[in-house]
């Protein structure tokens, strides 16, 4: 038996025309959101040398991409698995002299072989912005700001961004000497907030007292505003210190701007601890166990492309927006066509110069081509969610008449085509 | 609690102790015995499903439930992305390989470099024998692991030890610990932030009830034994 070729490989993901139309309007929610902040889209090539990623992303990354060579030269070409390394990549060398800040959007694919779970897929879609130029909290803040904004636009409501620092955590390891293995441990343990785990490691490890205290602490950092007070005396190096300082402000800050209630802050959240150089967040919504946006400050990625440059950005996961909204309700619109023309005449020229004058409109037109009776027309036209049906000709229908259907409701009148060829937009009414 | 949260249990050898555990904190008349999935809870606001124990970082995972009480062996098995804050203390078991004992009388575990094992622990077992160079081949197996090595489906098994009776009734004899394990509290990442002061209640005050953990040193607890050297 010849092998039926339907199979697609893992995580490889197909949005039929409704699941389009609903990946399109997130893909518009945000973007809109995008603009009216006034950030401008950038487009990166979906593949590019193995170098540019491996310069600015760690090994975890690295080997889920996915990777093949180069015809011309042999060298390893990778499909994008992260854009911002691109972005930064761009900005470092085209973008050099541009004045800052930049304000730069993005909606695209990205590769990865990560498990597919939690409607994540191995290609999958990211919408997201990137603010270059800017070490102030401010930066920080609106992009804090955006992913709320981002998050009411899509009709999302009880969700909440947990915001951190890995310089907290990195501050408390510079005083411990401890081997790498242990150090990734503590994160794993610190990432589940699995406090026996870390009781052990801690005994392992056998911190300074004080800094073995913040460890076991750093679970219970999580909170509203009280928590910089109870972090407070458990930063007691420069780093820590500053790290708890710019969460401060940026705290402030969100007061002013109305968001607090909508952060938490979590001194305890460990990850994509690599990539971030500075506070990072991610924004959950109920009912789903996976982050839906995530984001943070960045200040060493341009630099790694040979341009100092501080950064911070965050990006959407489309099909987890997705899969939230259908859990929470909210409804998305899928129209069809605006109109469908059933021409029963020979000629079909009626039909023609009707739909021809409504797109000029800007309306969209659908013809029934297949020869069938109007029952069945009008059953296809259903099924398309068409709004209105124009029936030329046929046994029910005068010369030089159309008869409009509102396929919802079945209510039908009568027209002349040629007052309506003069004036088309009286078939919307 | 104006919020209602969900919190999953393992049917089955650790469903005592959650009840136990539930009961401490004011969460009572659960019939255990009849054969309802889901029990409401009104004083505490809780809904509380019955699941099997291997279905519950699933339900937490996902979301269908917000928190989960699950035996660590699970937890290491499948890895769910989930929080993972209380050890609970009860439900002691060793997750250990064991073989006939004639054949562990002639065998030296040092030469081993490719053993067929029979377990539900798949993964578990995979990863303990790979990262000691050694080969394995698994026989997936959904119950009754011990059974495998009288009848010759593989040499040996990888399973769960209580008190190592059952070992011992079938001939068997445990050749290395691969991991220890207790119950644990779980809870869904988002839940953790968007009811968070209800989640969060709900961890103290299940906290506060569970026994003082063992002393650190020297005792069972349920930490992977992945680096021990095998024996």
């Amino acid at each position: 038996m010849r092998p039926v070729l339907t199979q697609l490989p893992k995580g490889a993901r197909i949005y039929l025309p409704d699941e389009v139309a609903r990946k399109r309007h997130v893909e518009a929610c945000l973007f809109d959101v995008f603009r009216r902040w006034g950030y401008r889209e950038i487009v990166t090539p979906t593949f590019e040398f193995f170098d540019v990623l491996a310069v600015a992303t760690d090994q975890a990354m690295q080997g889920n991409a996915f990777t093949f060579v180069d015809r011309e030269t042999g060298r390893m070409l990778v499909l994008r698995a992260d854009i911002t390394p691109q972005i930064a990549r761009i900005v470092a060398t085209r973008l050099r002299d541009e004045p800052k800040p930049l304000r730069l959007s993005y909606v695209t694919n990205v590769f990865r072989y990560d498990e597919p779970q939690l409607a994540h897929y191995r290609e999958f879609y990211q919408a997201g912005v990137e603010l270059i130029g800017l070490d102030k909290p401010e930066a920080e803040v609106e992009i804090l700001a955006m992913t709320v904004e981002s998050l009411r636009a899509l009709g999302l409501g009880r969700f909440q961004l947990d915001v951190g620092h890995p310089d907290f955590f990195r501050g408390l390891m510079e005083e411990v000497k401890t081997d790498a293995a242990h150090e990734r441990e503590l994160r794993t343990a610190l990432a589940r907030k699995d406090r026996s785990t870390l009781e052990r490691l801690v005994d392992e490890v056998a911190p300074p007292a004080h800094v073995g205290d913040a460890l076991l602490a750093l679970p219970t950092l999580f909170g509203h505003a009280e928590v910089l007070e109870r972090a407070a005396p458990f930063a007691r190096n420069k780093r820590a210190e500053r790290a708890l300082g710019n969460l401060a402000e940026v705290y402030r800050l969100l007061t002013i701007y109305g968001l607090a209630d909508a952060v938490l802050l979590d001194l305890g959240g460990v990850r994509g601890f690599d990539y971030y150089s500075g506070m990072y967040f991610e924004a959950y919504v109920a009912e789903f166990g996976a982050a839906i946006a995530a984001g943070g400050r960045y200040d060493h990625m341009v630099g790694r492309f040979g341009y100092d440059c501080p950064a911070v950005g965050f990006a959407f996961d489309i099909a987890r927006a997705l899969s939230v909204m259908e859990t929470q309700g909210v409804d998305v619109a899928l129209p069809g066509p605006d109109f469908f023309i059933i021409d029963f005449t020979p000629e079909k020229t009626a039909a023609l110069s009707l739909a021809r004058r409504l797109r000029d409109l800007g309306r969209s037109v659908a013809r029934d081509i297949v020869t069938r009776g109007l029952d069945e027309s009008l059953a296809y036209a259903r099924a398309q969610r068409v709004r209105r049906a124009l029936v030329v000709g046929g046994p029910r229908v005068p010369a030089g008449e159309v008869l409009v259907i509102d396929v919802a409701t079945g209510r039908e009148r009568s027209a002349r085509i040629d007052a309506m060829l003069e004036h088309p937009e009286r078939l919307d009414a | 609690m104006s919020e209602r949260l969900t919190l999953a249990l393992p049917k089955g050898r650790l469903l005592d102790g959650a009840l136990g555990l539930l009961r401490d904190i004011g969460v009572d008349g659960i019939d255990a015995d009849s054969r309802r999935l889901i029990f409401t809870d009104p004083a505490r606001g809780l809904r509380l499903l019955f699941l099997k124990p291997a279905d519950v970082p699933a339900y937490v995972t996902y979301g269908a439930a917000d928190l989960g009480i699950v035996g660590k062996d699970i937890l290491l098995e499948q890895e769910p992305d989930v929080y993972e804050p209380l050890d609970l203390g009860f439900g002691f078991c060793r997750l250990v390989v064991a073989e006939p004992r004639e054949l562990w009388q002639r065998d030296d575990p040092a030469k081993w470099s490719w053993v067929r094992v029979a377990t539900k622990y798949a993964r578990m077992t995979e990863r303990y024998f790979s990262e000691r160079g050694i080969q394995v081949e698994i026989v997936r197996l959904d119950g009754s692991i011990e059974l495998a090595p009288l009848v010759g489906l593989a040499e040996r098994i990888v399973d769960l030890v209580q008190t190592g009776e059952t070992l011992r009734a079938n001939g068997l004899v445990e050749v290395a610990e691969i991991a220890r394990s207790t119950a644990r509290l779980i809870v869904n990442r988002a839940s953790m932030k968007t009811e968070y002061s209800a989640v969060t209640q709900l961890i103290d005050d299940l906290g506060k009830r569970t026994q003082p953990p063992a002393p650190r040193t020297g005792h069972p607890r349920i930490e992977p034994a992945s680096r021990r050297p095998l024996q």
